[in-house]
């Protein structure tokens, strides 16, 4: 049988620790352990024998943290080629009866990767990849990726692997006592990624005993569509005697691992301080059980990096709103690059509380697959929920599915044989649930019947490419009542068809029913709740709308999907649900946020019996940072008045006010940056009015910030940004640890006026010198001002730069002073 | 053997959130501010340690450890009189970092307070841990002396690599180094705590043994630990 089918349906045993083993025969603290393939081969050799000789199938090679980042290209190629020398040969010397395999150990890279910490996803995937390419070559049997406490490096090194040889893969992951990854991942999150990415077996190893990861055992065996293995720690270590002693001892380690293996782990192993004694009784007190069957078969599922939500008998909400079709704003953030638009919108939804985000960039005249990618990087670093990727570019979905951290949901594929040839590949690589459009070359079937056939052509070719039904949710489509007087029924009737006939999830775009009728949310709000009665999975559908979440929320509660009633009751305890429909915010939910309510100077709205125009009172809602008060008068000034009179007498003058406040110390940072929130908000009401009008908005002086390469702290830049927006400059923010070159092109490409750049790190000062020379020597005209703690005003000059800056008013203050 | 430890952190010192946030500690919205980022962060935080004790050779300009040597005259000031020292890392976890970020796009003054609350959190996880080990020491005689990281003084950042790399503390508790020596998750400290037979005759806040006098972070000795 090849290791495969064995990993598939057989009891397989791993090896134990290493690390502790080496220890005991003098590995010294800080020494790597993987230089003793070379140095001490022989102990190595040992070592995979005596776990052989206990009973372990798979031994892995003493090459944990052997990668292009710890050691040289020559000296890497050694360790690995030696280190699968060395467990052959164990495998060679032992007699044990068992089929003998040596697994390329692979484990974290030992820095994290984008946003949180500098390393690039494709860089990490090309580390992996070179560990793999000389593990393959030097013979292993199989890549076993261990340790990683990050789901997206997980992905790296899963890819890596499967990129670059056609060994099976084991890919498991270090759990803490909450049950979660170091970055937040659940067990579910990480059953349906590796899963989806097609790994042979998923599992857990190191930082606890086997009685704290039977819990995670048992949630990998629920959504795991692999087999599931065990490698505990002996407990925990404490010092006796100057000697390392592990508190879980080898007999009740086994005892405790009877128990994983009785809940349908399979696959079983030990890890740090773990002996081969313990395989031996591992080995003792399990071979005698019977195997268990796969259980996580028929759920579909996506992630994010943090949780699993699952499209089942209880519909979910999936967002549309990041999408830019018939909204000008959208439109003009996604042409400016201004992802932040997105990202708030985002948040929005998640507050109102989508499960899942749609996300649609498509635009003509854009690369469509960098602005999603980006997107999704941005999304993802910032909120936790699932995306649906959504495009009719395969080459956008590919690259964006690749950089995706999670499985996520795929939107769309349809019955044209030249859809399905290029989405279903891109399922299969890299994992997702694809959203399946029931039309094909003949387009779209006219009756429920014929919506249902192409499902089935769907399924049976998605099947060719070992694409699961789960992974499969189709949108038997909606045309809109007021062209057709049946689409509704056609549609409801497929939906029950389709469930009925393939046994598949169904999704739905909701709104498309009412086009070309007034008062759309209501015909969208009561097709909702026949789709649901229908036994919709999942609704694409305006969270924000309040009406829409009526409908879902009371659906929820009348089919006892609701515990206790809870969601509902926060959803109507919730003033802003229950007004009127045209009440403040018009349409929108003003869903509570998850977090305590913001107690803004807004608990003091401004009183509508204050003196002064409105003008006047949009001026002291931005000095006391009261946001929603500034936006609404915002709004109401702007019946009255200009654009840039709302901007030129009432809100500059009032963050002027404060900038002063600011640099006298009477006002603190907080204070500023409140009132600049609230300018920021005002500011947004009267770029809706310009573009509303459809006259150009005046462009201000470009302005390119970034914090230097190799620094992340950017809480300075981004008081900066905010201030400098509302003075009316046209900040192009570049982010964090950017290159010198990047901000140098940006400055010629822009012709920017300024050049804002913040170090916060005494070892990332080199590179602000370095992006001011490059800086000059391409666009001498730029003005360049630099701030940062470590900073002065002396070595700013000797670097070149025109301007220190000790806070964000005072950048302002230069920037203006030269404007003038 | 390096160690690993958990721990449950005591409410935040308002007024040290304030001063990291640039808030004044008078104003009434500061105080709602702290307790909101406060409930914001609660389920995030996850405080963690991993310590081991090494002994250490004291010399003219600086010590030497089993991880390495380091030239630092302040770190040598700091360590007088000691024969071991417990290298350690703490960190609050990556919660607070993605709060931070999140709260950035539509809230940037509650993301100001929630940054400024992890460094709050670990400064006092530090505190805790520090406390502990002092405690610890007295019971068996001994003398603890005030921590002391790299990048304080002369005690060069550079051995950050080094300090991490030896306590294996991307394992441990999930801290890795850039490139340019930044710690993630961001609120993460290492530092040497010196031990020794007598108590250090120095005053002891830690800016005693460093010889930036303009440092505008100077601090001075404390009364007390509270």
């Amino acid at each position: 049988m090849d290791l495969r089918k064995e990993l598939k349906s057989g009891r397989l045993y791993l090896d134990g620790g290493m690390g502790t083993l080496l220890q005991e025969k003098g590995l010294a603290p800080g020494e790597l352990p993987e230089r003793w393939n070379l140095t001490h081969p022989d102990v190595i050799t040992e070592i995979h024998r005596a776990y052989f000789d206990a009973g372990s199938h798979i031994v892995c090679t003493n090459t944990f943290g052997a990668n292009p980042l710890k050691f040289g290209a020559e000296e890497l190629e050694e360790i690995v080629a030696s280190a699968l020398a060395n467990a052959r040969r164990a495998a060679e010397l032992s007699d044990a009866p068992q089929k003998k395999y040596v697994a390329l150990d692979i484990g974290p890279l030992g820095r994290l990767l984008k946003p949180y910490g500098d390393l690039d996803f494709e860089e990490a995937v090309e580390a992996f990849a070179a560990v793999v390419r000389i593990g393959a070559a030097s013979g292993a049997d199989l890549v076993m990726i261990e340790t990683m406490g990050d789901s997206y490096e997980t992905k790296a090194a899963v890819l890596a692997a499967k990129e670059n040889c056609k060994l099976p893969v084991m890919a498991s992951n270090a759990y803490g006592a909450d049950r979660k990854t170091m970055t937040g991942a659940s067990p579910a999150a990480m059953a349906v990624l590796l899963s989806g990415l097609g790994v042979d077996a998923v599992g857990t190893n190191c930082s606890l005993g086997p009685r704290q990861l039977a819990d995670v055992a048992r949630e990998l065996l629920e959504y795991a569509t692999v087999p599931v293995f065990v490698k505990p720690n002996a407990g925990l270590p404490t010092e006796e005697n100057r000697k390392t002693v592990f508190s879980v001892p080898a007999e009740e380690f086994a005892t405790e691992m009877r128990q994983i293996a009785a809940a349908g782990v399979n696959i079983l192993g030990g890890c740090c301080g773990t002996t081969p004694e313990y395989i031996r009784r591992v080995v003792a007190a399990t071979r005698d059980l019977p195997l268990a069957p796969v259980l996580g078969q028929g759920k579909t599922c996506v992630s994010s990096y943090t949780h699993c939500v699952e499209i089942g008998e209880r519909p979910v909400v999936i967002g549309e709103r990041i999408n830019p079709t018939g909204k000008k704003r959208f439109k003009q953030a996604i042409l400016e690059n201004d992802i932040e638009y997105i990202l708030r919108e985002g948040l929005g939804e998640q507050d109102a509380g989508a499960e899942i985000l749609d996300v649609n960039v498509g635009l003509p005249g854009i690369d469509e697959a960098e602005v999603l990618c980006r997107a999704t990087e941005a999304l993802q670093a910032v909120l936790d929920l699932p995306l649906q990727l959504d495009s009719s570019d395969p080459i956008a979905l590919g690259r964006a599915m690749r950089r995706y951290n999670g499985k996520p949901m795929v939107n769309s594929v349809n019955g044209k044989e030249e859809s399905m040839a290029a989405v279903f590949p891109l399922l299969r690589r890299y994992g997702g649930v694809a959203v399946a459009l029931t039309l094909d070359e003949g387009g779209i079937p006219p009756t429920a019947e014929g919506r249902c056939a192409i499902a089935e052509k769907i399924l049976s070719r998605a099947a060719e490419y070992g694409i699961r039904p789960e992974d499969i949710v189709f949108d038997p489509l909606c045309m809109a009542v007021s062209a057709d007087a049946d689409a509704a029924r056609t549609t409801l009737y497929a939906l029950r068809l389709i469930r009925e006939k393939t046994g598949c999830r169904t999704v739905l775009g909701v709104s498309n029913v009412s086009y070309g009728l007034p008062a759309r949310e209501i015909v969208n709000a009561g097709f909702l709740s026949l789709a649901l009665e229908e036994g919709l999975s999942a609704a694409i559908m305006n969270p924000v709308s309040r009406e829409m979440m009526k409908s879902y929320r009371t659906f929820l509660l009348l089919h006892g999907m609701d515990r206790n009633c809870a969601a509902y009751i926060a959803f109507a305890e919730d003033p802003a649900n229950l007004l009127p429909a045209g009440g403040a915010g018009a349409g929108n939910t003003g869903a509570k946020s998850t977090a305590v309510s913001a107690p803004s100077a807004d608990q003091h709205p401004a009183d509508a019996s204050e003196e002064g125009g409105t003008v006047e009172k949009l001026r002291k809602a931005i000095i006391r940072g009261m946001r929603e008060s500034a936006a609404g008068l915002a709004r109401e000034a702007l019946r009255e008045n200009q654009p840039l009179t709302v901007v030129n007498t009432g809100i500059v003058p009032a963050l002027d006010t404060v900038g002063r406040g600011f640099e006298s110390k009477s006002v603190y940072l907080p204070q500023l940056l409140m009132s600049a929130e609230a300018a920021k908000a005002a500011f947004e009401e009267v770029r809706m009015a310009v573009l509303n009008s459809g006259a150009r908005e005046p462009d201000g002086p470009a302005f390119v910030l970034a914090t230097v390469r190799g620094d992340i702290h950017d809480i300075g830049k981004n008081i900066v940004r905010v201030l400098l927006e509302n003075y009316g400059y046209r900040v192009i923010d570049l982010g964090r640890d950017v290159p010198p070159e990047t901000v140098a092109e940006t400055v010629v490409r822009e012709g920017a006026a300024f050049c804002g750049l913040s170090a916060l790190m005494t070892t990332t000062v080199p590179a602000m010198e370095e992006t001011v020379r490059l800086v000059k020597s391409v666009a001498p005209g730029c003005r360049i001002v630099v701030g940062g703690a470590v900073l002065t005003a002396d070595y700013a000059a000797r670097i070149g730069a025109d301007k220190y800056a000790a806070d964000a008013m005072e950048t302002v203050r230069y920037a203006e002073s030269l404007r003038a | 053997m390096v160690t690993v430890r958990t721990f449950e952190l005591p409410e935040p010192r308002y007024g040290e959130v304030c001063r990291y946030a640039g808030a004044d500690p008078d104003d009434p919205s500061s105080r709602q501010a702290v307790e909101r980022v406060a409930q914001i962060c609660r389920g995030v935080i996850r405080a963690a340690t991993c310590s081991i004790r090494l002994p250490v050779t004291l010399r003219d300009g600086g010590a030497d450890f089993p991880f390495g040597r380091v030239d630092s005259r302040a770190l040598a000031r700091n360590l007088a009189g000691c024969r071991e020292v417990i290298l350690f890392a703490a960190t609050v976890g990556l919660g607070i970092d993605r709060l931070v970020e999140r709260y950035r796009v539509r809230e940037l003054t509650t993301s100001v307070f929630i940054n400024a609350l992890g460094s709050e959190r670990v400064e006092c996880l530090c505190r805790l841990f520090c406390r502990e080990t002092e405690e610890a020491e007295r019971a068996a005689g001994r003398f603890t002396r005030p921590r002391f990281s790299p990048g304080y003084g002369d005690f060069p950042l550079a051995l950050q690599r080094l300090v991490l790399t030896f306590l294996d503390a991307e394992r441990k508790i999930g801290i890795t180094l850039n490139e340019s020596l930044l710690m993630s998750p961001s609120k993460s400290v290492t530092a040497i705590v010196g031990v020794g037979e007598e108590r250090c005759r120095a005053a002891l806040g830690c800016c005693s043994f460093c010889d930036r006098e303009d440092c505008p972070e100077r601090k001075a000795p404390p009364a007390g630990e509270n």
